[in-house]
């Protein structure tokens, strides 16, 4: 084939092939979503940086945020974007936006807002970052959400607020949610919108629903606002009204009152289709269920809406009648598939429980079988179980799912005794979907889940090479006591509450809250201004339920994996990190090599022409004990492979991106650590 | 003992509370936490030994940065504990006011710690601990260490 007119006759048979298919990924050196482009691949075809010169990385600059907000923030989750030569991104506790030089990381503008109390009392701090608009000419828009939930459109070129926008700029998004009071502190949003054609959608976060309050909530709708106008065009109700389709999975009026079923994690647009993909998480009261009996749709659903009506156009309901946080909580990633020959537009969600779920995404048609499965009922009183859950036959899983003895820590023989004494305080057993129990019900402590409800996958994805058609997927294993109790009623209006059964408290009552040795490498103060940046961050403050404080299941605790989505099976899986140092230290171990175990953190994941790049990942928030570190790395993308390794600053805490500016590819990651500042760090060949 | 990866690092600064973490540590429970009797002259969080005033402050400081992972309800949220009922007061019966003020201004909002001044987290402590039914008194809780180390978390009778 090295005949250069019969590659290029070759080019030409291939070329109306490709062109079904919109190009993926990041265009023209740029980086103009969150997600890389609106499908979330966080791909670019930029090649500068390779196998051969990836050793060659340096810092080119760093940008620091400390000031930025009235506290400093460590735990940045932004990825920039990179458009028409400039960086822009969200910053601080009150999200400032920032403009900045992406050569030298100089600041050009930056807009601020103080919005009062309801910014104080954000449901979410955390910031993934902006969206962006343009009309191809001269208007230039960056969309900011506000922790106190307002939707503002800034002048790309000075961040001032665009005056024919909502309210100079402002447009309030409290409004419409069928609600006589949103009061500050309820809803918000730590993911950014996404803009589809010319529409913006948001989505929507509330607090954690583990022990809720009441079971009376805000509902997270789905909202389309004109980008021009800021006028509101649509809402979607995830909670539907009467007359309106999934009503009846709502027994018992209980869409009344029903709250959250919003959409936490960054949303998918497809510009050709016109369509949006909403990933909506689970209603009110995340691990009891019985004041909304029925399956509770659109809540647990992957859901297509039509971005400039809000017409549904499809949706699948990923978990019926959640009771376990399995919620959808990463972005849905679109992918063009060739699947047995057929040419499929597909968009795929990794969850929470370790699957991928794949559908053609015009149609919502599965890609592969995704049939019903018995699952066993609840017995907490009130409760309502569905009979069902939806398992897809393919993709295998990427992370364990369900506990059997021979998946528990084996190091050595008394190891092993001591863990099989621990697992037995539980109930647990081989598969998913086992409905938590009531604290102390036969004995047992709690429910033992397997992933965790913050396990598996989680916002961080995946990331896809839409050249290859692999999909880089980044979970953690780390299994979940979970019980309920009857909350104080002066405290709660809810039949039952989620906790961790006692049994995280028993661990916490030996390895934390006030065990500092448990944290591994910084002493007990240091978190004032000195922890070694990289050491684990909150889930290592956090005990293991397993033997003498270490993992009660067997690694990898971190991984990637790297599933070919034409053929729907694992190409490879690496564990991601080095040992815990609070394992490798442990004198339980002493001269026993445990192998490469990975930290139970998920890797932030970025695909480029020539290499895949991870880091540890932040470790505060959501991971496991001794999950994170400062560790940054550049994987071989066939293999998985790591070809170069260099240390951040501190912890990556953000998804990478990645441009090219005046013939220079950077490759820019958020990074900080418990007592960390938060900063960009820009790397560049030198 | 059972050696678990460090029960006794932190206990060292927190000597009224070694017995219970030892006990904690050795049979996993808190049928030794009344081991831990106090000196005769130590006040305890039974003596309304903050205000109604220091509440309130402390309740908003507690929403703007807490409640989103500890949860509205102080009931837990996520994988961060619950801050009301057994899970929380287990472990911090036998131990003084100063230390829970301390673990709170150190390491809390434990993805970003260490900007809570002394004043802060004595006010959140309040709250949290009023939240547990332990009085109200009508003077405040001086956000100095060697008060707040005199004051021990003792069960309700």
């Amino acid at each position: 084939m090295s005949h250069p007119s019969l590659r290029f006759l070759l080019c030409l048979l291939l070329l109306p092939v490709s062109g079904l298919f919109a190009q993926q990924g990041a265009q023209k050196g740029e980086w103009r979503f969150y997600g890389g482009d609106a499908g979330n691949t966080k791909y670019s075809s930029l090649d500068q940086i390779n196998a051969d010169n990836v050793g060659e990385l340096k810092v080119a600059w760093r940008w620091k945020s400390e000031n930025f907000g009235p506290r400093a923030d460590y735990l940045w989750e932004v990825t920039p974007l990179m458009i028409d030569g400039v960086l822009y991104f969200t910053a601080g506790s009150r999200r400032n936006v920032v403009a900045v030089d992406p050569t030298t990381g100089e600041t050009l503008w930056m807009y601020r807002i103080d919005e009062g109390e309801r910014g104080d009392r954000a449901v979410r701090t955390q910031n993934r970052g902006l969206a962006y608009w343009t009309d191809g000419k001269d208007d230039k828009r960056i969309i900011l959400i506000t922790p106190g939930f307002q939707l503002i459109a800034l002048n790309a070129k000075d961040g001032r607020p665009v005056s024919s926008f909502g309210k100079n700029g402002v447009v309030e998004l409290t409004d419409g949610l069928d609600r006589d009071v949103v009061p500050a502190g309820v809803i918000g949003s730590s993911s950014p919108a996404v803009v589809v054609r010319d529409t913006v959608v948001v989505g929507a976060a509330l607090l954690p629903g583990t022990a809720p309050s009441s079971k009376t909530n805000v509902p997270g709708y789905i909202r389309g606002f004109d980008v021009r106008t800021g006028k509101k065009v649509w809402t979607f109700r995830t909670v539907p009204h009467p007359g309106e389709e999934g009503n009846e999975t709502w027994e018992k009026d209980s869409w009344k009152y029903t709250g959250n079923t919003g959409a936490w994690a960054p949303l998918a647009g497809d510009d050709e289709l016109g369509y949006v993909y909403i990933p909506v998480e689970a209603p009110t009261g995340d691990f009891y269920g019985g004041h909304r009996p029925g399956n509770n749709l659109f809540s647990g659903s992957l859901v297509c809406l039509d971005a400039k009506t809000g017409r549904k156009v499809w949706h699948f309901q990923i978990i019926h009648h959640d009771i376990w946080d399995y919620e959808p909580s990463s972005p849905p990633v679109l992918m063009d598939l060739t699947v047995d020959g057929k040419k499929i537009k597909a968009v795929a969600l990794v969850m929470k429980m370790g699957y991928t779920f794949t559908f053609n995404r015009v149609t919502g048609e599965p890609v592969w079988p995704i049939p019903e499965v018995p699952f066993p009922a609840s017995d907490v009183p009130g409760e309502w179980t569905s009979p069902t859950q939806p398992i897809p036959s393919k993709p295998a899983p990427f992370d364990r799912i369900g506990i059997t003895p021979d998946i528990l820590i084996d190091f050595t023989p008394e190891l092993k005794a001591e863990a099989l004494k621990i697992l037995e305080q539980y109930k647990y057993g081989p598969q998913l979907y086992i409905p938590p129990i009531v604290r102390g019900t036969d004995g047992k402590l709690a429910t033992l889940l397997l992933p965790h409800h913050t396990g598996g996958a989680n916002w961080p994805g995946g990331a896809f090479d839409p050249e290859t058609n692999l999909f880089y997927i980044a979970s953690l294993t780390n299994p979940d006591p979970m019980a309920l109790s009857a909350p104080d009623p002066r405290r709660s209006d809810m039949a039952y509450v989620g906790g961790g059964g006692g049994a995280a408290a028993a661990a916490r009552g030996k390895a934390g809250p006030a065990a500092g040795a448990a944290k591994g490498a910084p002493a007990p103060g240091a978190a004032k201004g000195a922890p070694a940046p990289g050491a684990g961050g909150e889930g290592a403050v956090r005990g293991n339920i397993g033997p003498r404080g270490l993992p009660l299941i067997k690694p990898p605790w971190g991984r990637i994996t790297a599933i070919d989505m034409n053929r729907g099976e694992h190409a490879w899986m690496v564990p991601n990190g080095a040992v815990p140092d609070a394992v490798k230290n442990h004198p339980a171990l002493n001269g026993i090599d445990i192998g490469n175990t990975g930290r139970p953190e998920r890797a932030p994941l970025m695909v480029t022409k020539t290499l895949l790049f991870a880091a540890d990942g932040a470790g505060m928030f959501n991971s496991g004990p001794g999950g994170g570190g400062n560790k940054f790395r550049a994987l071989d993308k066939k293999t998985g492979a790591t070809i170069h390794e260099l240390t951040l600053p501190a912890n990556a805490t953000g998804i990478p991106m990645t441009y090219m500016v005046k013939d220079r590819q950077y490759v820019i990651v958020a990074v900080g650590a418990r007592g960390y500042p938060a900063e960009l760090v820009a790397l560049a060949l030198p | 003992m059972t050696p678990a990866p460090g029960p006794s690092f932190r206990f060292h600064r927190l000597l009224p509370g070694i017995l219970l973490g030892l006990g904690l540590a050795a049979t996993g429970t808190v049928s030794l936490v009344l081991a831990a009797e106090p000196p005769p002259s130590q006040r305890s969080v039974l003596d309304g030994v903050f205000s109604s005033a220091q509440i309130s402050r402390g309740k908003k400081g507690y929403e703007s940065l807490c409640a989103r992972c500890h949860g509205d309800a102080l009931g837990g949220g996520e994988d961060s504990p619950a801050l009301v009922e057994a899970d929380f007061l287990n472990n911090w019966y036998g131990k003084t006011i100063g230390a829970l003020v301390e673990y709170t201004r150190e390491e809390m909002p434990s993805d970003g710690p260490g900007d809570l001044t002394r004043k802060e987290s004595t006010d959140i402590t309040a709250f949290v601990l009023s939240s547990n039914d332990f009085p109200t008194g009508s003077a405040e809780l001086a956000p100095e260490l060697k008060v707040l180390n005199q004051i021990l978390i003792t069960p309700r009778k």
